[in-house]
């Protein structure tokens, strides 16, 4: 067995998206060409026939807005997949769109194929329409909300991903009734990020007297309160995996958490044209001289997808990765409970794979796991 | 910033002996960690996921897993609550072994 292990295939099979979010990261979205059938074809029976792939895999379209690349793209992707899959092998097949165009058609192919719906919503309207509007700068929530009532007809419960501005941290309790109130699975929150196009972010620590460190415990002491009153409501992703990796860690002292996004080849990213990346999905599309823009690889041209791994820019941009989480591991208290994640923000925010602390980890890492240490610990006697 | 490899040679190694500490730190506060809370908390989220929520009252029936779910973490300190617990243990890491390790934790200190 490969000592890489192809987990998770993130398919971009357009760039285009009809909302234009104030903090995206992803280029190109008025440039309406998709992913041909061919590509598709090569990017299935290329991961479903590799070594790579143990017992499992998943296959999530994501950014644009995958729901433009419209029905007989998926159609085409589960007969392929059909096709393709060797007996006993699970391939779970996942959506993230920001549910605007969302429908009975495409309600009914998400339960007939058993796709995973993920909706991208940013809470109440109030917050969510600060930064999601379309191009025409108007407001998506009553749309999102109108494609989440369509799923929820239909039996689908999504989760969601909400991503947290600085305005947000004002509102924990508001966030976390929005999300329980209607229903949702679950919630991951991502923070606002300096990250490949996205040039500014709302939470980067303006100067030494900053509060957002402050402003973002607050928020996830709150929320975190809230959610432990009755935690079967909805699985807060942040916390349940926090929790995950404490208990290991407290069964084995020797334990390390090994993101998806730290291990080569364990995540990989097709654009429409075929061009592969791995480590953090964000890296599909950035710039780089260095790492020529962190292309490994075409699926069209590879024979397998193994093949990455004679690449120099896969080679480079793996060792550069490597460097960098030995630095986190050699710097950082929070190192066995993170793994030296957010690979791309290091580059986007520094420059530098080998650097260490971002805003993300800063806030979402070390902050949120002193918040769960805190609360976790014995009462004081 | 961390150790970069460009750095100086002292530079890396005093961030190391750095690390060295602060993986001391981290411990320190894991030591501090009460177990009855993560299990419970941990129990709890994992009985609210659905398939594990199915195999888990199909294996010990509804009213049991509810019942469980719910005092668990109240009544682990009893002891036929942990004989109890000991005996399920193998049973449940069949269904999902990430919630035995809280469980195992408190039984084998």
């Amino acid at each position: 067995m490969s000592a890489f292990h192809l987990q998770q295939v993130v398919l971009q099979p357009t760039s285009l998206c009809n909302l234009n979010c104030s903090y995206c990261y992803v280029p190109n979205r008025r440039d309406a060409a998709k992913m041909t059938p061919e590509t598709l074809e090569a990017v299935v029976s290329k991961t479903l026939r590799s070594s790579l792939v143990n017992d499992a895999v998943e296959f999530l379209w994501h950014a644009g807005e995958p729901l433009t690349a419209g029905l007989p793209h998926y159609e085409l992707a589960v007969r392929l997949i059909e096709k393709y899959a060797r007996p006993g092998l699970q391939v779970v097949k996942s959506i993230q769109t920001n549910g605007t165009l969302v429908d009975d058609a495409w309600s009914e192919f998400f339960v007939a194929n058993k796709f995973s719906i993920g909706l991208s919503v940013d809470g109440p309207a109030y917050l969510h329409d600060a930064s999601r509007v379309d191009w025409a700068e108007r407001p998506s929530h009553a749309r999102v909300m109108a494609g989440y009532r369509t799923l929820a007809r239909h039996g689908i419960r999504p989760g969601a991903i909400c991503v947290l501005r600085r305005e947000s941290l004002r509102y924990p309790d508001e966030i976390f009734d929005f999300f329980v109130q209607n229903g949702f699975r679950s919630v991951g929150f991502n923070v606002e990020e300096v990250e490949n196009r996205n040039l500014i972010s709302t939470l980067t620590l303006d100067g030494p007297g900053s509060t957002v460190r402050d402003e973002y415990r607050l928020f996830a002491e709150r929320l975190y309160e809230l959610w432990l009153q009755d935690p079967t409501r909805i699985a807060i992703r942040e916390f349940v995996d926090l929790q995950s990796v404490i208990g290991q860690k407290l069964l084995d002292r020797a334990y390390i958490r090994h993101p998806l996004e730290t291990q080569p080849l364990a995540i990989v990213t097709v654009q429409k044209n075929g061009d592969m990346s791995t480590f953090s999905p964000e890296f599909a599309g950035g710039q780089s001289a260095e790492f020529a823009n962190f292309v490994v690889g075409n699926i069209n041209q590879v024979t397998e997808i193994e093949d990455v791994l004679g690449s120099p820019i896969f080679q480079a941009v793996a060792a550069e990765v490597a460097a960098g989480i030995d630095a986190c591991s050699e710097s950082c208290m929070w190192f066995d409970l993170c793994g030296g994640a957010y690979t791309s923000n290091k580059f986007f925010e520094h420059g530098s794979l080998r650097s260490t602390e971002t805003t993300a980890c800063l806030l979402h890492r070390q902050t949120l796991a002193d918040v769960v240490l805190n609360e976790m610990a014995y009462a004081p006697a | 910033m961390g150790a970069d490899a460009s750095q100086p040679r002292e530079t890396v190694e005093k961030a190391r002996r750095v690390g060295v500490t602060k993986k001391a730190d981290l411990m320190a506060r894991l030591d501090r960690v009460d177990p009855q809370k993560l299990i419970a908390i941990r129990f709890r989220t994992r009985i609210a996921d659905d398939s594990f929520g199915d195999s888990f009252a199909d294996s010990f029936g509804d009213s049991f897993a509810d019942s469980f779910g719910d005092s668990f973490g109240d009544s682990f300190g009893d002891s036929s609550a942990r004989l109890q617990a000991e005996l399920l243990l193998e049973r449940i890491k069949a269904v999902d072994p990430a919630i035995v390790v809280g469980v195992e934790f408190k039984l084998h200190e």
